[in-house]
């Protein structure tokens, strides 16, 4: 069994199925993500592909600063995503809220609503900032982290 | 050696060899959470709205008696015995003929 558990860890760290949400962001964050799975920075490289339904996802890649009126569905996706699943914030905004923590409309960041695994800086991070962190990720999962 | 090629026992091995992946796969799973969000359908975090829908297959049916009948038109064509008997061959394709125009004009 634990042969079996290795090649699971393996092949998960192989190929890490991503979810991008938006919980509220100006779109930033979102652009530089994107930028990151192009050709230009290829994150495909470590395996990362973009699917369009957390039940295909390993992890959900979260911007924004959570709004009120989307909190709930962050929630249900994070519930929809099948275990093992990480959760990555991308951005200020999603690891504490940034300018907008404390506002009426909006919970200040990702780790209030759902658990977090990995937070990645910046406003908006650039696509090297984001594969590091990616990258990060998947050490952890091997365990060499 | 024949026997073990046989249909049922090929059938009863590839029914054991998907019931251990499924048996392997359950064990490897980390264990069920059931939550409200697991088990409803995704639809972008909102709720889905349910509606109730009848399948119909009466343009399935159709094409599917069209190609019955072609295909048991084709095996008694080919099947048929040489010699002045085959001629009958072409009195039955004659009704397969009518059988499909019927169909194709009701």
């Amino acid at each position: 069994m634990a042969i079996l558990s290795k090649l699971a860890t393996w092949s998960r760290a192989k190929s890490p199925w991503v979810l991008h949400f938006n919980a509220g962001g100006c779109n930033g964050c979102d652009i530089e993500i994107l930028a990151a799975l192009m050709p230009r920075f290829d994150a495909e490289r470590f395996g990362v592909q973009l699917k369009s339904t957390p039940r295909h996802a390993d992890i959900i890649l979260c911007t924004g600063c959570v709004t009120r009126q989307i909190g709930d569905r962050l929630k249900r996706i994070y519930d929809q995503t099948p275990d093992p699943k990480f959760v990555i914030a991308v951005g200020t905004c999603a690891s504490g809220g940034a300018p907008f923590n404390g506002c009426y409309c909006n919970h200040g960041g990702i780790n209030k609503v759902i658990p977090v695994d990995m937070y990645i800086p910046g406003c908006p991070p650039r696509p090297d900032a984001f594969i590091y962190g990616v990258t990060q990720l998947l050490a952890r999962l091997r365990g060499t982290k | 050696m024949k026997i073990l090629l046989s249909p049922p026992i090929v059938f009863a091995f590839a029914l054991g060899i998907g019931l251990a992946l499924y048996r392997l796969g359950r064990a490897m799973a980390p264990t069920l959470k059931v939550t409200s969000g697991k088990g409803s359908p995704y639809a972008c975090g909102e709720d889905a709205t349910m509606q109730k829908a009848q399948v119909g297959y009466r343009q399935f049916y159709s094409l599917a008696i069209f190609f019955t009948v072609m295909h048991v038109a084709a095996l008694v064509v080919t099947t048929l015995p040489a010699g002045p008997i085959a001629v009958l061959g072409i009195a039955y394709l004659a009704v397969i003929t009518l059988a499909i125009f019927a169909l194709v004009s009701r």
